[in-house]
């Protein structure tokens, strides 16, 4: 049985016996090339339920606060191994409730960067399928057609994976994947390596350059499943204005400051702002840093421990900082 | 006007020309992805990716701007008494407010102020059909029609812009123009329209503005007479061009069923995936909706406008703290009835060119052409839906927190 | 030109620092003037965003003090903060600011030569590098 199977089964069931109001999973976009979230709500449309390496969205965030429609909607939702420890961190901290989810974990081979494939073409993607082999045939509007190593064009995230299982479900699509020994490795943060290599000043310009095409279109926030007072966001008062709405460089790399220090000790870097900015701005250079050093501070992972406490709601007395 | 004729090699010439007279904006590629921004030299013009990233919009309509600079400064009790210095309070007219005999001799607060309009002659090359008629949707909001306000700002730009246009060889699956009026090689706004041909470029030119723009380049051999064959060839790739385009809704009737389904609760089934960012309204070459912020650090301060969006949750909230779109269902749905409905009631043209954005660069892909297909039809059966609609006041239960909505709330995007 | 003067901003808790600062001055420990203090209840209630903030508005350094470890008038408001104050550090690094430009540190209200000490040498490693401009942040 596949692991589409699976939840296809594990969705009718819980809508068949009224466990959940609707269901959350993936399923296809406006081609085959685009995956999208999907909502069931009656047993008959769990076929549209799929599961594919285009499964990219973080489905958690249509659990925080004020997504869920109506508010207190019992939900069932599709969870990958970045995804769940989004939702643990949310369950740390009691923002969301436990009683009224069911979660589905979904083992997780990595995920395609569409955005990358994208780039290899000039025209537009019309068709991405996968074949036995690990190899991705892509096809464009006119019948393009070409080949690529699936494990050559995941997202560069879902090659440092640690958890590429779910850590919280109550059902699982399927046995779970290989994963590395955590004990034994330590996280790869070497994709930060090329601009911590930088200058101050190098940093600074390369920051200015990235940050003045940011629009302020708020979807990496609203994206990020830890985000919760996305609606409420410090980013958008304007009275008192902490943030200027002025959208430039400063204000731009600011709000993202904030975001960025709002979620520390819960974002896992699941790259969900990453994936929705409509311009592409590398977000990873910050919150994967942020979680390099909270790794390198407390050795603390976020979202990994259903028991603990985020790392900075607690305190210890033998913390060793400053002076 | 003329029709003439551009081969491919001249096109670096011809970009250089017309930057010479004025600030040239063109579709360049930068990181992979294709924006619009201004020419320089060894800059090459990217017009193989269909569409831009973003809409041309911000060259003329800016995400920021400030328009005005203000100083407070306090004036001297001596000056008022003086009289001939004539420096009088903000709005207060002395001679008229008191009897000059009578004026107490107090220190007041004056206030400078700097407006600022920034409109420099500039070319956009190598957009759309499709983004141009988003400017001429746009030009009726600020344009003053019908009577509403005439915005100085915009025009000021809009006047000093020339819009020279490429026909779209290969439509994407997601364009959508025909089925809103336009056309891959529409000529709606468009000062001149380039179509890509065997060996260069048929350019048609449409308005004077298009010839004076070209008019250098003219005059240097760059463009030459098109031949009939060219000519030919051009009308035939336009045809291909329009019959790749689908038609996925139809327009007939969509008002009256937009505005029956107003309080439908398919619009919570439809949204359930949106986030209520503003990536499909920053995308969009038609969306206009802007702030006002004043900033003010000690005695100086200016004041900027930015887009805004409705689906920004602070968009319609007011000051006692209500939100009458409290729900992304509110602020989702108001996207597309003010597109399809209340601008086309007020403006009697769509505000909608078709260009597929939003579809393409919304994170969970939002299909505004899914969302008509249901919603801009009338409701299948007699549902509880249609029974709402007919009588909008009842249906401000507390039920459907679409419903707590009056029409009347719209006034904003108007 | 001559460069103008670097402007600092110090952050301080009310029943520490900002008394140490007034020790100072009582005592009349000589100190540079370029730092504007703000001064509130106490480290636990600084959020990053300040220290930002003072960047983005064009400060040259920032410096945040308050009570020492143990000291806290709330019990434990530093104790959260250092947790926070140690992350800020290292990200405003990374964003391209040099480490001489933000500090924090504890300075109890009796330790007014401690303050001065600080100041001085938080302003001279800014001075050092001068004032900020036209920076990403």
């Amino acid at each position: 049985m596949s692991r589409q199977d699976h939840i296809r089964e594990f969705a009718a069931q819980a809508l068949s016996e009224g466990r959940v109001d609707y269901f959350i999973g993936w399923k296809e976009g406006f081609n085959p090339s685009e995956v999208i979230p999907a909502f069931v709500k009656e047993v008959a449309q769990v076929d549209q339920l799929l599961w594919n390496p285009l499964c990219h969205h973080n489905l958690v965030t249509f659990l925080k606060r004020n997504m869920p429609d109506p508010p207190e909607a019992k939900i069932g939702v599709c969870v990958k191994g970045c995804d769940s420890r989004t939702l643990v961190a949310l369950l740390q901290e009691q923002l969301v409730d436990r009683e009224r989810l069911y979660v589905v974990g979904v083992p997780c081979d990595g995920i395609m960067d569409r955005r990358r494939l994208e780039k290899e073409f000039a025209e537009e993607i019309v068709d991405i399928a996968f074949s036995e082999k690990g190899q991705v045939v892509v096809t464009t509007r006119s019948g393009e057609k070409r080949e690529f190593d699936q494990q050559a064009v995941l997202l560069d995230m879902c090659t440092r994976c640690r958890y590429p299982n779910p850590l919280y479900a109550d059902d699982m699509a399927g046995p779970a994947v290989p994963e590395p020994d955590r004990e034994e490795s330590q996280p790869d943060w070497s994709d930060l390596a090329d601009y911590e290599a930088l200058s101050d000043d190098g940093k600074q310009e390369l920051l200015a350059r990235i940050y003045a095409t940011c629009v302020r279109c708020f979807a990496c926030i609203n994206v990020c499943p830890v985000c919760v007072c996305w609606d409420r966001c410090v980013n958008r008062s304007r009275q008192p204005e902490l943030v200027s709405q002025k959208v430039e460089t400063k204000s731009n790399l600011l709000f993202q400051m904030v975001h960025m220090f709002h979620v520390a000790g819960r974002c896992p870097s699941c790259g969900a702002c990453d994936r929705a900015c409509p311009v592409e701005i590398p977000l990873y250079l910050l919150h994967r840093k942020m979680n390099k050093e909270l790794y390198d501070m407390f050795g603390f992972e976020p979202g990994t421990k259903l028991d603990e406490k985020p790392v900075f709601q607690v305190f210890n007395l033998a913390d060793q900082f400053g002076d | 006007m003329a029709t003439k004729f551009l081969a491919s090699e001249q096109l670096p010439a011809l970009l250089e020309a017309l930057a010479r007279d004025a600030r040239l904006v063109i579709p360049a590629k930068s990181d992979g992805l294709v924006q619009f921004d201004i020419w320089e030299l060894r800059k090459e013009v990217e017009l193989q990716v269909l569409l831009a990233r973003q809409s041309p919009k911000e060259w003329v309509f800016p995400q920021c701007e400030t328009y005005l600079r203000f100083e407070y400064a306090m004036a001297a009790p001596e000056e008022t008494q003086d009289g001939a210095s004539g420096v009088a309070p903000a709005g207060v007219a002395p001679a008229e407010s008191a009897p000059a005999q009578a004026a107490p001799a107090i220190p007041h607060e004056t206030i400078q102020l700097e407006s600022l309009n920034e409109a420099p002659r500039q070319v956009i090359f190598g957009l759309r059909p499709c983004d141009v008629r988003g400017f001429v949707q746009m030009d009726r909001v600020f344009g003053g029609y019908g009577g509403f306000y005439f915005d100085p700002l915009y025009n000021a730009r809009r006047e000093a812009t020339t819009l020279l246009a490429v026909t779209c060889r290969e439509p994407r699956s997601t364009c959508f123009c025909t089925a809103v009026g336009g056309s891959p090689a529409g000529q709606e706004g468009v000062d001149a329209l380039l179509t890509e041909v065997g060996g260069g470029f048929v350019v048609e030119v449409l308005t004077a503005k298009g010839e004076a723009a070209l008019a250098a380049a003219v005059s240097a051999g760059f463009l030459s007479d098109a031949g009939e064959a060219q000519v030919a060839e051009a009308v035939r790739v336009k045809t291909a061009a329009s019959a790749k385009v689908d038609s996925p809704f139809t327009l007939e009737g969509i008002r009256e069923n937009l505005r029956a389904n107003f309080a439908d609760d398919r619009w919570h089934d439809l949204c359930l995936r949106c986030i209520s960012c503003g990536t499909c309204t920053y995308v969009c070459p038609n969306c206009y909706c802007f702030n006002i912020n004043d900033s003010l650090v000690e005695t100086e301060g200016e004041r900027y406008r930015t887009w805004d969006n409705c689906f920004n949750p602070q968009y319609t909230e007011e000051t006692s703290g209500h939100n009458p779109r409290a729900h992304k269902a509110n602020r989702f749905r108001n996207r597309f009835s003010h597109k399809f409905w209340y601008y086309p009631e007020k403006y009697e043209s769509l505000l909608c060119s078709g260009c597929g954005r939003c579809i393409m660069h919304c994170p969970t892909r939002i299909d505004i052409r899914e969302v008509l297909r249901v919603m801009g039809a009338p409701a299948a059966a007699p549902s509880e839906g249609v029974a709402a609609a007919a009588a909008p006041a009842a249906a401000s239960s507390a039920t459907s927190p679409v419903a707590d909505q009056s029409a009347s709330t719209e006034g904003k995007e108007a | 030109m001559a460069e103008r003067p670097v402007k600092i901003i110090g952050i301080v808790c009310n029943w520490c620092s900002y008394a140490g600062a007034d020790t100072a001055g009582v005592g009349r420990y000589k100190q540079p003037p370029n730092v504007r203090l703000v001064r509130v209840p106490c480290t636990g209630r600084i959020d990053p965003l300040f220290a930002l903030k003072a960047f983005e508005k064009g400060a040259d350094g920032v410096l945040i003090s308050g009570c020492h470890p143990g000291d806290c008038h709330y019990s434990e408001g530093n104790y959260y903060a250092r947790r926070k104050f140690e992350l800020a550090e290292r990200m405003i690094h990374h964003l391209g600011i040099p480490k001489e430009r933000f500090r924090w540190t504890w300075v109890s209200a009796s330790e007014g030569q401690r303050w001065q000490q600080v100041v001085t040498e938080f302003v001279a490693a800014v001075e050092k590098l001068g004032p900020r401009e036209g920076r990403a942040l």
